[in-house]
């Protein structure tokens, strides 16, 4: 009776107008939202305008969301082609992982975890667009190759050759191994 | 008796190893015991999902979501549709060829300007001959300009004397006006005292006579 509304119930109260129900669904989600969008970008000013990019073509198109699927999948498919969006429009792939600022909840530094995020930020950064949302999609979010493919537009193999694509991409830079070493 | 997996069959369910059933994952595992290169795929997967599990979430900053998505536009978003309406009306214009001409002589061809392409030296040579007609209509300008401005001073000189001549005309008129009052005032005042000085004469002569008669009269009676 008291839980927590599923997203499926909070669309449809936004739907029929209900602002608190909407921004319940967004802040349920823009924290997800945008650390992906900081991994895609690796610019945590992009990845703001990303995430609102993001929320608004979702607002914008909360009515065509038919309810026979999971909601998070449905709002990564559109965060994907969003975020897909903003790289080719910005003519660029990735920014510096100098430019990361990496801070907690309480806006303080914490070197033990600067390390680790400017760490996948730069691995992600070395890889194509396409494998890192495929690494994205599997590692950080989640999701089933099937799910992936639903979102991506591809079927669960090619997804799966990706992975092993960007694995050994990895591999290649060493990327993984260094991170090992530093005891993440 | 089971048949060992292939690689591909292998790497298929790498990602979920822990979650398959029994058997598939005896399976698996019997393949890795021997493929090298599927260790390495499976290590990898652990040390990246390990790398996942190790990122620190970033706090979202701080941004208005009412005014996102609940805030009406500002004005100029309003009008967005200007701009599109605005490249339609070029398209038209460039697809129909208009020529746009106003009376200052300023025109805007839609329809490109290859027949319309002139030289360097023809330029010049337009424009040195433009600049000539645009002097000698200057020269003729100063001059017409010049002679009305000598007429305008001669006209302007002619009215100052022929003002001033009157001014002084009437001036004069009013002195001699003034000259003849004051002869006639003159002339009064002289008649007055001539008749003040005769009408004392005559006093006086009366009174001498009185006095005359009076010693006579003295004299007779001694």
């Amino acid at each position: 009776m008291f839980g927590k509304a599923t997203d499926e119930q909070l669309v449809t109260k936004a739907l029929a107008g209900s602002e608190r129900a909407w921004f319940s669904l967004v802040r349920r989600y823009e924290k997800r939202l945008y650390n992906y969008s900081v991994r895609m970008t690796g610019s945590p000013d992009d990845a703001m305008d990303i995430l609102q990019d993001i929320l608004m073509s979702v607002y914008r198109n909360l009515s065509s969301y038919r309810g026979d699927g999971v909601f998070a999948a449905w709002l990564f498919r559109i965060a994907s082609f969003r975020c897909t969006d903003c790289l080719r429009r910005r003519g660029r792939q990735f920014v510096s992982t100098d430019q990361v600022d990496v801070v907690d909840d309480r806006g303080l530094d914490i070197d033990a975890h600067i390390d680790t995020n400017r760490g996948i930020i730069g691995m992600m950064g070395k890889l194509p667009t396409e494998q890192r949302h495929v690494i994205e999609l599997k590692f950080f979010q989640n999701f089933t190759f099937d799910e992936i493919s639903a979102q991506l537009g591809i079927s669960a193999n090619t997804a799966k050759s990706r992975v092993y694509a960007a694995l050994k991409k990895m591999r290649e830079s060493d990327q993984p191994q260094r991170l090992l070493k530093e005891g993440i | 008796m089971n048949i060992e997996y292939t690689c591909d069959e292998c790497k298929a369910r790498l990602f979920d190893v822990e979650q398959l059933p029994q058997p598939e994952q005896r399976q698996v595992h019997a393949h890795l015991a021997h493929c090298d290169s599927c260790r390495e795929d499976l290590a990898a997967i652990w040390e990246l999902k390990r790398d996942a599990t190790g990122w620190r979430a970033q706090p979202v900053p701080r941004w208005n979501r009412r005014q996102l998505f609940f805030e009406p536009s500002p004005w100029h978003f309003r009008f967005q549709w200007a701009a599109s309406f605005a490249s339609v009306v070029v398209l038209v214009l460039v697809l129909t060829e208009a020529r746009i001409s106003t009376i200052d002589g300023l025109t805007i061809d839609f329809a490109g300007v290859e027949d319309r392409f002139v030289s360097q030296t023809e330029f010049t040579r337009q424009l040195v001959s433009l600049q000539e007609q645009q002097q000698a209509t200057l020269d003729t300008n100063v001059r017409k300009l010049t002679n009305q401005q000598i007429t305008t001073n001669q006209l302007l000189l002619r009215t100052v004397l022929d003002a001033s001549r009157e001014e002084r005309r009437e001036e004069l008129g009013n002195m001699l006006v003034l000259w003849e009052a004051d002869q006639d005032q003159r002339t009064m005042s002289t008649e007055e005292s001539l008749r003040y000085l005769i009408a004392s004469q005559v006093q006086d002569r009366r009174e001498i006579e009185q006095l005359s008669s009076v010693i006579l009269d003295d004299n007779r009676r001694f």
